[in-house]
C-alpha cells in the first residue's frame, strides 16, 4: 500500500493526467470522426445501418491502433524515472525490492488504465447518443467490451514494465509500443490463429463485432483464449518481478 | 556537426525502428491487397494505398517522434547537456545538425519503403510493369512533408526530458491531421499542421482516402513549400529558444 501510494506521488511530476486526457480525447475524436458524414447520419434510426455496430467496430479499430502505444507510454515515464534517479537503489534501500516497485507501478498505473477505459468509452457512447443514434443501445455489449479491453491494456501494461525496467534505453519499449501498434490495427485483418499468437492480436481477439458478408456481426469475442493470455502474462509478470529481487544492479 | 550526429546516432537502435517499420507496414499491406483482391482494383496503385493508409496517417509521423526522442535522449542523459552547451558552435548548428541527422533517418526509412513495395510487387504479388512514378514521387514528398515533422519533434524532445511526453504530443498532431483530413478542412490549415502535410503527400494520388486529390505539380508544389517554410521556422524557433533559456 506504501508502495502504491509513493508511486502516485511520484505520478504527479510525471503529468500521467494531461497525457492520458490527451489520449481519451485523441481516441474519442478518431473512432467518433465517422459520425459526422452525411452517410451515417442518415442511418441513425435505422437498425439495418447498424449504427451502434458500426461506432463500437470503430471503437475497436482505434484501441487497437492506440493502445499499444499508450500503455507503452505510461510505462515507459513510470519506470524512467527509477533509471534516472536511481531509484530502484533508493528504493531498495529503504525496503521496497525492484519487484515490489514493479508491481506496485502496474497495480496504480492498472487503476489509471481502468478509469481511463471507463471515461472513453463512456464518452465514445455519449458522442453516439449526441450525434442523434436512436437505435436502441446494447449496452451489455459495450460494459463486456470495455471490461475485455481494460483486461488486455492491463496484461500489456505489466509487459511494457517489465521491458522499460529490464531495458534503460526507452527506444526500445517505445519503439515495441510503435511496433504494436501497427500490430494491433492489422490484427483484426489477420488470421485469428496468428492474432492469438502476438499479444497485440488480443484487440482483435476480445472484438464484440466482425465484418461479415455485407453487414456486421456481433460475436462472441475468444474470452478463453483472453483468459489463457492473461494468465500467462501474470505468470512471466510474476516470474520476471521475483527475479529482479534476487538480480543485482 | 551533422556528422557528428550521424556518428552518435551510429550503435543506436532507432535505425532497427527505421528499417523494421516499413518492413511492416509493406508485409501488413501485402496481405491486405492479398486478402481483399476482390474488392480492391488490381494494380501498383492499390497497392500502394493499401501500404501507405495508416502509414501515412499515423505510423510515419509517430515513428519520428520516437526517433526524435531516441535522438535527444543521449543529450538528457548524465552530464552531456552541458557539454553539448560548450560546444563552440551557435544554437541553430546544434539545433539543425539534430534536424538533419534526423532526416537522413526518415529518408532511409522512405527509402526502405518504396524498395520493400517494389520488390514485394514484383517477386510476390506478381504485379505486371513498375510502380507508376506517382507512387515514387508521393514516397519522396514524404520525405520533403516530413522534414516539419521531423523539426517540430526535434524541438519538443530538445525542450522535454522525457522520452514519451514528445510522442504523446505528436501523436495528438497526427489525431489533428486525421481530423483535418477527413473533415475536408480547407484554406491554409493543412498546410500548418506538420502531420497533416505528411498525410496529405502520402495520400496524394492514392485510392484508400476519398477526394485524395491528384498528384501533380498544382498539388505537389504547396506541400513543398509549406513543408520548407514550417521547417525553417520551426528550426528558427528551436534556435532562438535554446540560445535563450536552458532546457532543465
Amino acid at each position: 500500500m506504501r508502495a502504491a501510494v509513493l508511486e502516485v506521488q511520484k505520478m504527479r511530476r510525471l503529468r500521467v493526467a494531461p497525457v492520458c486526457a490527451v489520449m481519451v480525447a485523441a481516441v474519442t475524436a478518431l473512432t467518433c470522426a465517422g459520425l459526422m458524414s452525411d452517410s451515417a447520419r442518415a442511418g441513425f434510426g435505422d437498425p439495418a445501418a447498424q449504427p451502434w455496430e458500426t461506432l463500437l467496430l470503430s471503437y475497436v479499430l482505434v484501441s487497437a491502433m492506440t493502445s499499444p502505444l499508450l500503455v507503452a507510454v505510461l510505462a515507459s515515464r513510470q519506470v524512467d524515472v527509477e533509471h534516472q534517479g536511481r531509484g530502484w537503489m533508493l528504493s531498495q534501500v529503504a525496503g521496497l525490492s525492484p519487484g515490489r516497485l514493479c508491481r506496485a507501478k502496474a497495480a496504480v498505473l492498472g487503476a489509471v488504465l481502468a478509469a481511463l477505459v471507463a471515461v472513453q468509452t463512456s464518452l465514445v457512447v455519449a458522442a453516439g447518443l449526441a450525434a442523434g443514434i436512436t437505435v436502441p443501445l446494447q449496452a451489455g455489449i459495450w460494459v463486456r467490451y470495455a471490461v475485455c479491453l481494460f483486461l488486455v491494456d492491463l496484461a500489456l501494461l505489466c509487459l511494457h514494465i517489465w521491458l522499460a525496467a529490464r531495458v534503460d534505453n526507452q527506444l526500445v519499449g517505445m519503439g515495441i509500443g510503435l511496433l504494436g501498434s501497427f500490430c494491433g490495427v492489422f490484427s483484426l485483418l489477420m488470421p485469428p490463429a496468428l492474432a492469438r499468437a502476438l499479444p497485440w492480436g488480443y484487440y482483435a481477439v476480445v472484438s464484440p463485432v466482425a465484418m461479415g458478408e455485407d453487414a456486421l456481426r456481433v460475436i462472441t469475442p475468444g474470452y478463453g483464449w483472453l483468459a489463457v493470455f492473461l494468465l500467462v502474462v501474470a505468470a512471466l509478470f510474476g516470474a520476471a518481478c521475483h527475479r529482479f529481487d534476487r538480480t543485482e544492479g | 556537426m551533422v556528422l557528428a550526429e550521424l556518428t552518435k546516432l551510429r550503435r543506436s537502435a532507432l535505425w532497427i525502428v527505421a528499417a523494421v517499420l516499413p518492413l511492416l507496414t509493406v508485409i501488413t499491406g501485402t496481405v491486405n491487397y492479398s486478402a481483399n483482391q476482390g474488392a480492391l482494383s488490381a494494380g501498383w496503385t492499390s497497392y500502394w494505398s493499401q501500404v501507405t493508409i495508416f502509414y501515412g496517417m499515423l505510423f510515419m509521423s509517430t515513428a519520428i517522434a520516437v526517433l526524435a526522442s531516441a535522438a535527444w535522449r543521449m543529450e538528457h542523459r548524465g552530464h552531456n547537456w552541458n557539454l553539448l552547451m560548450a560546444v563552440p558552435a551557435r544554437a541553430r548548428s546544434v539545433v539543425g545538425a539534430k534536424i538533419a541527422a534526423l532526416a537522413l533517418v526518415v529518408a532511409v526509412m522512405q527509402l526502405v519503403l518504396l524498395l520493400m513495395v517494389v520488390l514485394t510487387g514484383k517477386l510476390v504479388l506478381g504485379l505486371d510493369g513498375f510502380l507508376p512514378w506517382n507512387g515514387v514521387a508521393a514516397a519522396l514528398l514524404g520525405i520533403v512533408a516530413a522534414l516539419p515533422v521531423v523539426a517540430l519533434q526535434s524541438v519538443l524532445s530538445m525542450l522535454i526530458r522525457s522520452f514519451a511526453a514528445p510522442v504523446v504530443l505528436g501523436l495528438l498532431g497526427c489525431v489533428a491531421g486525421v481530423g483535418i483530413l477527413y473533415a475536408g478542412i480547407g484554406g491554409a490549415v493543412p498546410y500548418l499542421v506538420p502531420q497533416a502535410l505528411v498525410i496529405r503527400s502520402l495520400s496524394l494520388g492514392g485510392t484508400a482516402v476519398s477526394d485524395a486529390g491528384v498528384l501533380d505539380l498544382s498539388t505537389a508544389a504547396p506541400v513543398a513549400v509549406a513543408s520548407a517554410a514550417l521547417t525553417l521556422l520551426l528550426w528558427a524557433l528551436g534556435s532562438a529558444v535554446l540560445s535563450r533559456r536552458d532546457v532543465r
